[in-house]
């Protein structure tokens, strides 16, 4: 089934520390921005800062589950 | 038509001789028989999230001058959309973003189908020209970025000698 979220929904990404799909992956607590139009991709926001300055990521769907 | 007033050189470059001089087509108009095309292409892996990447990067030859007439950059893969800022570019001449592509958030054009500026930007004598990919926020998973940057080189012997270089 397709994932929906709505936008301000609370939301964990299973990335690893570094924000990468693949390896050690950990849980990231976010809120769910948007869906990009005609992908399987979403904007989030995250809880805690990126080492890279932002808070604000695209990540694949397939790594964001409800909370 | 533009032209320049320059010194008539020895070589026999194209001039346009009229009553009141001699005047010298702009080489960076019309390349003068001794041109030497530029055509650079690449594709890099996109650099990690706050990570910037050279897709194009080269140096201006010793004695040339030049002048860059098409560009591309395009995102491979998912993550980006259009505008959006989490990626964006830069065209830089010694790391110096020329007037214009400081932060470009939109794909100029495809490597296959570059854009064609109608005047182009010049390049100077051992300038490292390139264009660099940053990723503000999307997370690596195998996409790419892709740039190119066309025009051609001239000797500098045909440059107007009261340039400033940029």
């Amino acid at each position: 089934m397709e994932k929906t979220f709505k936008r301000g929904d609370s939301v964990t990404v299973h990335l690893t520390a570094e924000h990468e799909i693949e390896g050690d992956l950990k849980k990231h607590a976010a809120k769910f921005i948007r869906r990009l139009p005609g992908q399987d991709w979403a904007e989030v926001e995250l809880q805690e800062e990126h080492a890279g300055g932002t808070k604000t990521l695209h990540v694949p769907l397939d790594a964001i589950e409800a909370q | 038509m533009s032209s320049n007033l320059l010194v008539p050189l020895p070589m026999g470059q194209d001039v346009i001789e009229q009553a009141t001089g001699t005047y010298q087509l702009s080489p960076w108009i019309y390349p003068p028989g001794e041109f030497w095309p530029i055509d650079q292409v690449n594709y890099v892996a996109l650099p990690a999230i706050g990570a910037n990447a050279a897709v194009v990067s080269f140096q201006v030859p010793p004695g040339h001058n030049g002048i860059i007439l098409a560009y591309a950059n395009n995102f491979v893969g998912g993550g980006w959309t259009e505008g959006s800022g989490a990626v964006t570019w830069q065209i830089t001449r010694d790391q110096a973003a020329v007037d214009g592509y400081d932060a470009i958030v939109a794909s100029l054009g495809s490597p296959a189908s570059p854009f064609r500026h109608p005047s182009g930007f010049r390049i100077f004598e051992n300038q490292v020209i390139q264009l660099v990919v940053f990723n503000v926020s999307v997370v690596v998973a195998g996409q790419l970025s892709g740039g190119r940057l066309a025009g051609w080189y001239y000797p500098k012997m045909y440059e107007d000698q009261n340039i400033t270089t940029m």
